[in-house]
């Protein structure tokens, strides 16, 4: 009995990584109420620092009305020109921000940072299934040059149980942006940029992607991802030989079908 | 490359403790054990409730953390009990799924997962026959037999954990196996 059991226990699919991620960040924001209440001082406080915030945020973004019309809690601003930028300055709730990836159909998980502060660039974690234990199953990429890091993929062709997990990587305080971008249909490149870069943006459109019951499983192979230094969109399938990242599919015993008879449905109610 | 799985320095009981002074220290426990607890959760309930309820789980806990016996240095026990709480007001959805999968071989949690239905769109015939007993019994012997045998639990966690007497627990599971050992042993109408 007990190995029937073990077994029935043994089927359950793996967490959705951003579910998870989504309840943590409600603990995070439990917590955070807690914490006021019990020090009602700190209200003051912090009421202080974001009335200090937001005025220092309208003299850094003084076109944000015009060019931010989707501005969310965690950055992620959806621009007049299709692209998407996202400031990472509170990772505190890095969650929150897996949050809003979600929501805006992005496949990225974003893992913790190394340290607590401001991103300065991201690098390519792997490319894998998600699995139990929350973490990447397999890295297929090393840990590219910390800077300039340009993340080159099809969204298209990630499978719909596959995660893209990227890792922050926090060097030292400052005002730092991540910027994420696509080409539609193409390829998506994100890629760290100072506050108040030039680079001019690209007309493209995000797509609306993960968490959409839509997404198929591909049986195409995934784009190579690029670890060159970028500012402009790179030609798709012009990347780096030897850096093809395997499609790991989940190792899953299949049983072998039972008969169909259907026995009668117990009514027995439970207590 | 297998994942890897930090090890906590302190006990669960300290940071429990310790979150009572700055409640963000409970986070930590989330990190601990909602991998576990959304698994048992999961093979309830779902995998889509399981992740709500995982949720719902650590929110609970959070807000009676004050209560916790902070002579037991394991919460995973206290956290099985509140998840299995919450399983009780969905106990009609678990055991609709259960007598689905017992009465079709279909499995409602796997039916879920776009990736396996195709290689797993029917049980075997012995896990039809327990998904049936489970659902014949009662919420309470549900509870001690999936947790006696899926979170490893002692009796003398069981009964912290669902708050009831360490007799009830040994009573409980001697009734819950009987049943599920007499309707796995039933000669297979297939």
């Amino acid at each position: 009995m007990t190995d029937e059991l073990t077994l029935f226990r043994a089927d359950v699919p793996p967490a959705d990584p951003v579910a998870m991620a989504r309840a943590r960040a409600a603990l995070v924001r439990a917590a955070a109420g807690g914490s006021r209440a019990r020090m009602w001082w700190q209200v003051g406080v912090t009421a202080a620092a974001v009335v200090v915030l937001a005025v220092a945020l309208l003299f850094a973004l003084p076109s944000a009305a015009t060019r931010t019309p989707a501005a969310s809690v965690h950055g992620l601003v959806h621009n007049p020109d299709g692209t998407i930028t996202i400031r990472l300055r509170e990772l505190d709730d890095i969650r929150g921000v897996n949050m809003e990836f979600y929501d805006a159909g992005i496949r990225v998980v974003v893992l913790d940072s190394v340290e607590g502060g401001v991103v300065e660039c991201w690098s390519v974690y792997g490319v894998a299934p998600s699995n139990p234990h929350g973490a990447p199953a397999d890295v297929v990429l090393p840990r590219p040059n910390p800077w300039g890091d340009v993340l080159t993929f099809r969204p298209d062709r990630i499978p719909a149980n596959m995660w893209l997990y990227v890792q922050a990587m926090v060097e030292s305080p400052g005002n730092k942006q991540v910027r994420l971008r696509c080409d539609p249909g193409q390829q998506w490149e994100m890629s760290p940029y100072w506050i108040g870069d030039t680079t001019p943006g690209y007309p493209n459109l995000p797509p609306r992607l993960g968490g959409q019951p839509s997404i198929q499983p591909s049986t195409r192979p995934l784009t190579q991802p690029s670890t060159q230094p970028s500012t402009q969109p790179s030609p798709s399938g012009t990347v780096p030989a030897g850096l093809v990242p395997p499609i790991v599919t989940p190792d899953r015993p299949s049983d072998q079908p039972a008969d169909s008879e259907n026995s009668p449905e117990p009514t027995t109610p439970t207590g | 490359m297998t994942a890897d799985v930090a090890v906590p320095t302190v006990s669960d009981a300290a940071v429990i403790d310790a979150s009572l002074v700055q409640p963000a220290e409970f986070a930590a426990l989330f990190d601990r054990h909602a991998t576990v607890i959304r698994d048992y959760l999961a093979r309830r309930v779902g995998p889509q409730p399981a992740e709500d309820l995982t949720g719902e789980t650590f929110l609970v806990a959070f807000s009676k953390r004050d209560g916790y016996d902070l002579s037991r240095p394991n919460a995973l026990p206290w956290l099985y009990g509140i998840a299995s709480n919450l399983v009780r007001q969905r106990r009609r959805a678990e055991v609709r799924q259960l007598r689905a999968l017992a009465r079709t071989g279909v499995d409602p949690v796997l039916a879920d997962h776009a990736e396996t239905v195709s290689a797993r769109v029917t049980a075997q015939a012995s896990t039809r026959r327990l998904a049936g007993a489970l659902a014949k019994l009662t919420a309470g012997e549900r509870d001690v037999l999936l947790l006696a045998a899926w979170a490893d639990l002692s009796y003398e966690e069981l009964a912290a954990g669902l708050d009831i007497p360490l007799g009830t627990v040994r009573s409980r599971l001697s009734r819950a196996r009987a049943k599920v050992r007499a309707a796995l042993e039933e000669p297979s109408d297939d």
